[in-house]
């Protein structure tokens, strides 16, 4: 009797959580694949993909940042132990502009729904590069 | 004291403490992006590859930064995980482990590419991004751009 009133308090006594949160806002991977270096402009950046997030002057050229990232948390805590783990992953794109806002160069990488609830010794092995 | 009491009084003890805070194991697991194939960092080749290479091999940088008339591409990523136990008095202080990520991307072990003027690959370096990148050089005058007074 006693060791059933154990099992059934023991649960009581656990906690755990999962929490998602996510930085901006997301953007289409097709958007960004109609960019054309050479052909593209400013313009066509801002009307497609919007404000970017991070600007960067080089030299005569500049390099806009576009980033929508998302972090997975989980918990599980127990008696005397707890794991937890935090996954970030993110959609981002540079977009490199010469000095007449002309797109020379875009590069891109999608990996924001690669995050996942992670906890240790429960998650799958990372594969390199995924989502490039 | 007989094993089997022993044993109970033990567990009893460990119960007390960790209600109480006093004693916490924890075991975290922290992942931030992901990290690049080392056969797509070690297929470049400074001199020969150009930006537009770096970009569809490697994908988007964390980072852009201006290095002199060039340009320094930075990728970074964690996969870690890491065990504390933590032990307190009630009346002591102690500092734990934790494992936090905020705005601390330029902590991160990775890659850096360093583009020349031209837009090819000068070199690349690996390492904790915030010892590869350059310091922060603007602003800086363009020639033939005044900037008042």
């Amino acid at each position: 009797m006693r060791s059933l009133l154990a099992a059934a308090l023991l649960p009581l006594l656990t906690g755990c959580f999962l929490d998602r949160a996510a930085l901006n806002t997301p953007f289409d991977p097709a958007a960004v694949s109609s960019l054309q270096p050479n052909a593209s402009t400013a313009d066509d950046v801002t009307r497609l993909l919007g404000a970017p997030v991070e600007v960067v002057q080089l030299g005569r050229r500049s390099a806009w940042r576009y980033e929508y990232e998302i972090t997975k948390r989980a918990g599980l805590f127990l008696l005397l132990f707890g794991t937890r783990g935090s996954d970030t992953q993110s959609d981002r794109v540079w977009v490199f502009f010469d000095e007449a806002d002309n797109v020379t160069h875009v590069g891109a990488t999608f990996d924001a729904s690669e995050a996942e609830y992670a906890l240790p010794g429960f998650s799958s092995a990372r594969s390199a590069g995924a989502g490039k | 004291m007989s094993a089997p009491r022993g044993a109970a009084r033990l567990a009893a003890v460990a119960l007390v403490c960790g209600l109480s805070g006093c004693l916490q194991g924890d075991y975290n697991l922290g992942r931030v992006h992901q990290p690049l194939a080392p056969a797509d960092v070690d297929g470049l080749r400074p001199g020969v590859d150009s930006l537009s290479v770096v970009l569809a091999r490697l994908g988007a940088p964390l980072f852009v930064r201006e290095l002199g008339e060039g340009i320094a591409l930075a990728y970074g990523w964690l996969d870690e995980e890491n065990w504390n136990v933590e032990a307190q008095l009630p009346l002591g202080d102690t500092g734990g482990v934790q494992f936090t990520y905020g705005n601390t991307d330029q902590q991160l072990p990775g890659v850096v590419v360093f583009i020349d003027p031209s837009l090819m690959v000068r070199r690349i370096e690996r390492g904790v991004l915030r010892d590869l990148l350059p310091t922060k050089a603007r602003p800086m005058t363009l020639e033939g751009e005044a900037t008042g007074g």
